[in-house]
């Protein structure tokens, strides 16, 4: 028993091929890689154009003419395949660096360093809290690369490692979770939708 | 033992995860106080508020991701609670598309532009969201994912003006941006609570912000997106996966328990 | 001069806009962030096109010279224009480009990422040894996360392995990638002021000129 829909075939034909490859490189596998780089970038464009590049266009059309200036600051960037004026190309990055810096610059401090050393120190009444200072203050003196690492530096900043690495371990049993999880969705694909294998 | 060819190792894991799906199991899954917390936040939620679905998250995500994005807009239709779709990755509007191909007709008397609506994929990453936060319909340039006039004349959006007005927001994300932006521009500083369903590799970097109370509970990859069908007593294909999951991890240990032992024994001989 | 100078002080007025805006408030600022926070949007939108230009160029170099593995040059830019023609001829909605989202761009694009499974088993095979303390710390708490996150861990072990995957998670987990979390995001800021005042400038190059 498998779908008579060949759409789910052609879903099914690159899933495969695509698996091919964890055995040995392979035409099929470069063929379909081909399909999935241009499909992505073709993907990319048509999702940008739909979604903002064309609705902002009607605006302009309707007489928002200021917009026309970003629509030039962008387009600018595409002078960086002409070698004499290349250089013309910078006025679009700076524009999105400067926006993108000051943006970081206004965003980051408060929620992603503030908010996190209060919430270190918030509670010090259970065990695993105080563990959470201590991990936290040793892992920090781990990168502590002005002082020398020796004596109570060089104790805490050892003690930092192991913090960091049972974090790591956490990080790599959630790798492993996070791409075994990925691949039991394209086998459950192939059971279900293509063989009927599984309900 | 420390040098079995890599593909003997791919093989018995195929193997694995295909005799999982076809003879389940059928291992308890406990819930995780992490996904209780999400889950209650939103049940508690009032008829008629507003919770925004962040769509960050592309086609490698749907397997960790979209069975939890399926639970929580079933929850919400459940309680009445309307939901918007947006999202600052480019296969936002496609994705929530296809968590609205299912659940629609399971819904026939919610309406789009009334109970719920996918605003789609805007350019522009975290400053969209900040554009939102201003005005929903100027970051939104006034169109929707199906190409609807915004605000038109959908119900929905005459509550709905700007990131201001949620009661509540949930990130399904696979990377950057992604929740970290949320909790930036719109959880942070508008004190809108929130909580994420993330993919299983960014759990570690996501825990500080639910230890300080930037998130509200977290839904954990695809372990979390089962833990939730389970709480919305809908068991799907995260469900489903569960005895897949416990096999090639049991596989991939023992693999890693052989290479270590084939190390010992070289180093002593 | 303007060559250099000119970007430099793009990037410094369009940033000092942006944190005058979000500290200070003054209500030209705040409308003005506004308005190019959209600009910005725009910007980055049509910066999508980059790739494509960027694929044609050395794919296009790569038929007309018949290099090695041309064939799938050919494939590759007869996707790309075929998915863009198909999308912008039949729109969003239509049927046909659902069926091409769900059975073609979906499933490469989430077997591709799913093929590291193989490779991630296959180095924790080979390199996942206890070569020291650091190292055995690191393979144990990997391995109870693994079974404590999968439902069988808890059948066979008993309860406790979930509690102590919880554990590690909620307190030196949060503790280490709190450490890493701090730094980094000083880090961030620190490299948003270098560029902000035109200290960084690596990013300006290959672009010719100074």
């Amino acid at each position: 028993m498998v779908t008579t829909n060949w759409w789910l075939w052609l879903a099914a034909f690159f899933t495969v091929s695509i698996y091919t490859v964890a055995f040995a490189d392979n035409n099929l596998f470069r063929f379909v890689e081909s399909i999935f780089v241009g499909t992505s970038a073709g993907y990319m464009v048509t999702a940008n154009w739909f979604n903002y590049i064309k609705p902002q266009l009607l605006n302009v059309q309707k007489g928002q003419y200021v917009l026309l200036i970003p629509f030039l600051i962008g387009l600018l960037v595409y002078t960086r395949y002409v070698r004499s004026i290349a250089w013309v190309s910078r006025i679009s990055l700076a524009f999105t660096l400067g926006y993108g810096s000051g943006f970081i610059l206004s965003k980051n401090f408060r929620p992603d360093f503030l908010t996190q050393v209060i919430a270190t120190f918030r509670t010090l009444d259970t065990f695993n809290n105080w563990l959470l200072v201590f991990g936290v203050i040793t892992s920090l003196t781990y990168f502590l690369f002005t002082v020398e690492q020796k004596g109570v530096v060089g104790y805490a900043s050892k003690a930092g490692r192991w913090v960091m690495m049972i974090a790591l371990g956490a990080a790599f049993g959630s790798t492993v979770m996070a791409r075994v999880s990925l691949f039991l969705g394209r086998v459950q694909f192939l059971l279900t939708e293509w063989m009927f294998l599984v309900k | 033992m420390a040098n079995i060819d890599r593909r003997i190792i791919y093989v018995i894991m195929m193997l694995a995860v295909i005799y999982a799906f076809i003879k389940p199991m059928g291992l308890p899954i406990t819930v995780s106080q992490h996904t209780k917390t999400a889950y209650n936040a939103i049940d508690a939620l009032p008829a008629g508020s507003i919770l925004v679905l962040g769509m960050d998250f592309s086609a490698g995500g749907i397997p960790e991701l979209e069975p939890a994005g399926k639970a929580i807009f079933y929850q919400c239709m459940k309680n009445n609670v309307r939901v918007v779709f947006m999202g600052m990755w480019v296969m936002a509007g496609d994705m929530a598309e296809r968590i609205l191909t299912e659940m629609e007709p399971l819904f026939p008397d919610k309406k789009y532009g009334v109970d719920y609506i996918n605003i789609g994929y805007k350019a522009g990453g975290a400053p969209m969201l900040e554009k939102a936060v201003d005005d929903i319909v100027l970051a939104a340039v006034g169109i929707d994912h199906r190409g609807n006039a915004l605000p038109g004349n959908m119900a929905i959006m005459q509550d709905f003006k700007s990131l201001k007005d949620v009661s509540f927001w949930v990130c399904l994300s696979t990377g950057t941006p992604g929740t970290g932006d949320w909790i930036r521009i719109v959880g942070d500083p508008l004190k809108i609570k929130g909580t994420t369903d993330i993919v299983s590799v960014s759990i570690p970097e996501q825990m500080p912000y639910v230890q300080s109370g930037q998130l509200t509970g977290i839904i954990q990859g695809m372990r979390g997106s089962a833990e939730y069908e389970l709480l919305i007593k809908r068991p799907g294909r995260a469900v489903a996966g569960m005895d897949a999951q416990s096999l090639t991890h049991v596989v991939i240990l023992a693999f890693i328990l052989l290479g270590n032992l084939g190390y010992l024994v070289r180093k002593k001989s | 001069m303007v060559r250099k100078e000119l970007p430099l002080a793009i990037t410094f007025i369009t940033g000092g806009i942006v944190i005058l805006a979000n500290f200070l408030a003054p209500a030209w600022f705040v409308q003005t962030n506004k308005d190019i926070t959209v600009w910005y949007q725009i910007v980055t939108a049509l910066f999508c096109g980059l790739g494509v230009v960027n694929l044609c160029r050395i794919h296009g170099k790569k038929v007309s010279q018949k290099r090695e593995g041309w064939p799938f040059s050919v494939v590759m830019l007869v996707s790309m224009f075929g998915f863009m023609l198909i999308a912008l001829y039949v729109g969003q909605q239509h049927q046909l480009y659902k069926n091409l989202y769900n059975n073609t761009i979906v499933p490469l694009n989430a077997t591709m990422y799913s093929i590291l499974v193989f490779y991630i088993a296959s180095a924790a095979y080979r390199a996942f040894r206890v070569r020291s303390a650091e190292a055995t710390i690191l393979l144990v708490t990997a391995a109870i996360v693994m079974l404590g996150k999968a439902p069988i861990g808890e059948a066979v072990l008993g309860s406790w392995v979930a509690s102590w995957t919880t554990w590690i998670f909620d307190v030196p987990n949060t503790a280490g990638m709190r450490g890493i979390q701090l730094g980094a995001t000083l880090g961030g800021i620190a490299m948003a002021l270098r560029v902000l005042i035109g200290i960084e400038r690596a990013h300006f190059g290959g672009t010719g000129g100074e």
